[in-house]
């Protein structure tokens, strides 16, 4: 099966209090086409730090990142804007990484038509992506606010799929959401896995979640990963002993 | 008139007693006809999404809805006296000793430049005439209840120096310092970490079962509701659609949203 990302030996530090503290330390995994990848653990544990330095967010001090193939974490400028074609992130908290002042639909149609798209083909092809998110066309008036969170977090899926990418990494982006929206978002992106071979790099901290969604599970503490495996794997015979605290915090 | 003091004697009288309430924000009615029961010492789940109305009710119940807010109909009893009749003094008397409250973020509901040995003391002295230091002592005996050991340490820091799961076991010490008879909990695990969720959700129920406290706590967990409480209140929309015990409600479901919300549980599959 082809790799989409491989990762080797990420790391990075910050300064907590003057002192060093080591976020991600020197990790290494792939995600494969179509595959579903969980990364799992708790607040502080450098799952997030991992996200934003694949989506070239936030710089790595050592390792390198290929995505496709190609190595990625030294581009800059127009090359780096490029990556943004393959790889796709949807936030906690939609109602943030949406523009206050810009409807919905604009939201979307940014990227296409920065991608040379004209405005009319994009216009279209936003109001197929509201269709595949099963968002009522007339949601693209809408402003972020005039919506519910898990309406704003469809159009968020819909505007990472807007440029076709090869990868999304999707941070936490059903833990703000009730219940039953959630588990709507997550018969959408089965859906979507399903029909577009989507790679997916699911970043949370809810165990049900990746055992529904994931194909594969890793588990990160304090900036190592702990263990790896099929979700069933993992949570049918953990080996490390935070992996059994995590699972048995489930309640 | 009928004042909180003469009437503890109703022993008999429910612990909360909510009897067709209607609350109202700007006149517009949020909840509807909503009636529910708790015994001393019953931990009550209310659940349900965003808007529906599950943190109104706790608000109005400890009279916190503000300007905007009122119950425009019906009553609300706590062991037989009426808290809407509750005003200034009286009211100020009850929110604490009777009746005690926990925030999602308790970090934010404290003050940033004092450390929380201060305010510690400043809430105890409210209600009581005690030393510092035995409000000291009762303090340290709750953090070692829920074995927390540096409980010296906590008392001396500032609510910006403690992580979110540190924070809420802070406001659960700060409530139960007071030994109230019926704690409220808005949300008080929806922003830590499922590992630190577990414990602090594991210690409210040594709470209940060391001091006997009632507990309705406002969650949209429901593995949270089905490990703690004994009975559950489904709202939607500003209604009560469906209450009873945790068996019933979550293992038999009868009505079509209470059977969508408990559908909607993702469940560990642990082989």
């Amino acid at each position: 099966m082809q790799t989409i990302l491989e990762v080797r030996g990420l790391k990075r530090t910050f300064y907590k209090d003057k002192e060093l503290f080591t976020a991600v330390n020197g990790i290494s995994f792939e995600v494969k086409k179509g595959e579903c990848l969980g990364l799992v653990g708790e607040s502080g544990c450098g799952k997030s730090t991992t996200a934003k330095m694949i989506t070239r967010l936030l710089e790595a001090e050592e390792g390198t990142i290929y995505l496709n193939g190609k190595e990625i974490q030294n581009l800059k400028g127009r090359k780096l804007r490029g990556i943004y074609d393959d790889i796709q992130m949807v936030f906690q908290t939609p109602q943030d990484s949406f523009d206050p002042r810009c409807k919905l639909g604009d939201g979307i149609m940014e990227s296409m038509i920065n991608h040379g798209m004209t405005r009319v083909k994009a216009k279209t092809r936003m109001l197929e992506l509201m269709q595949m998110v099963e968002l009522d066309s007339g949601f693209a008036e809408r402003y972020p606010h005039q919506v519910s969170g898990g309406q704003c977090q469809r159009a968020a899926i819909a505007r990472a799929l807007a440029v076709e990418p090869s990868l999304i990494v999707l941070d936490e982006a059903t833990s703000a959401l009730d219940v039953t929206v959630q588990a709507q978002i997550v018969e959408l992106l089965k859906k979507l896995q399903r029909e577009m071979n989507l790679s997916m790099l699911l970043i949370c901290h809810d165990l049900a979640l990746v055992q529904n969604l994931c194909d594969r599970v890793l588990v990160m503490y304090q900036g190592n990963i702990v263990e790896e495996g099929t979700p069933d794997e993992v949570i049918q015979n953990p080996k490390e002993e935070y992996t059994k605290i995590l699972i048995d915090s489930v309640l | 008139m009928d004042t909180f003091t003469e009437t503890t004697r109703k022993e008999e009288a429910p612990l909360l007693d909510l009897q067709h309430v209607e609350i109202s924000y700007n006149r517009i009615p949020v909840v509807h006809d909503m009636s529910l029961k708790m015994k001393p010492g019953e931990i009550l789940g209310i659940v349900g999404e965003s808007g529906s109305g599950k943190s109104t009710v706790i608000k109005a119940a400890m009279g916190l809805l503000g300007k905007n807010g009122a119950v425009t109909r019906g009553d609300i009893y706590y062991k037989g006296f009426n808290v809407l009749d509750a005003k200034g003094e009286e009211l100020r008397r009850m929110r604490g000793p009777q009746m005690g409250m926990i925030f999602q973020n308790t970090g934010a509901s404290l003050c940033p430049i004092r450390n929380i040995e201060e305010q510690l003391y400043e809430s105890v002295l409210q209600h009581e005439e005690v030393s510092r230091q035995e409000i000291r002592d009762r303090a340290l005996d709750l953090f070692d209840k829920m074995k927390l050991k540096d409980g010296a340490r906590i008392l001396k820091s500032y609510p910006f120096e403690l992580s979110g799961g540190m924070n809420q076991r802070v406001g659960i010490m700060m409530a139960m310092v007071l030994k109230p008879k019926l704690l409220f909990a808005d949300e008080p695990t929806s922003a830590l970490d499922v590992t630190v969720q577990a414990q602090v959700v594991r210690e409210m129920v040594h709470m209940r079962e060391l001091f006997g406290t009632g507990i309705a706590i406002v969650t949209h967990n429901i593995g949270v509701v089905e490990y703690m409480a004994d009975k559950v209140a489904v709202m939607y929309q500003g209604n009560l659609v469906e209450y009873g015990t945790v068996k019933d409600v979550i293992y038999n479901p009868q009505e079509a949203y209470t059977k969508k919300l408990i559908g909607s549980v993702l469940r560990i599959n642990r082989g």
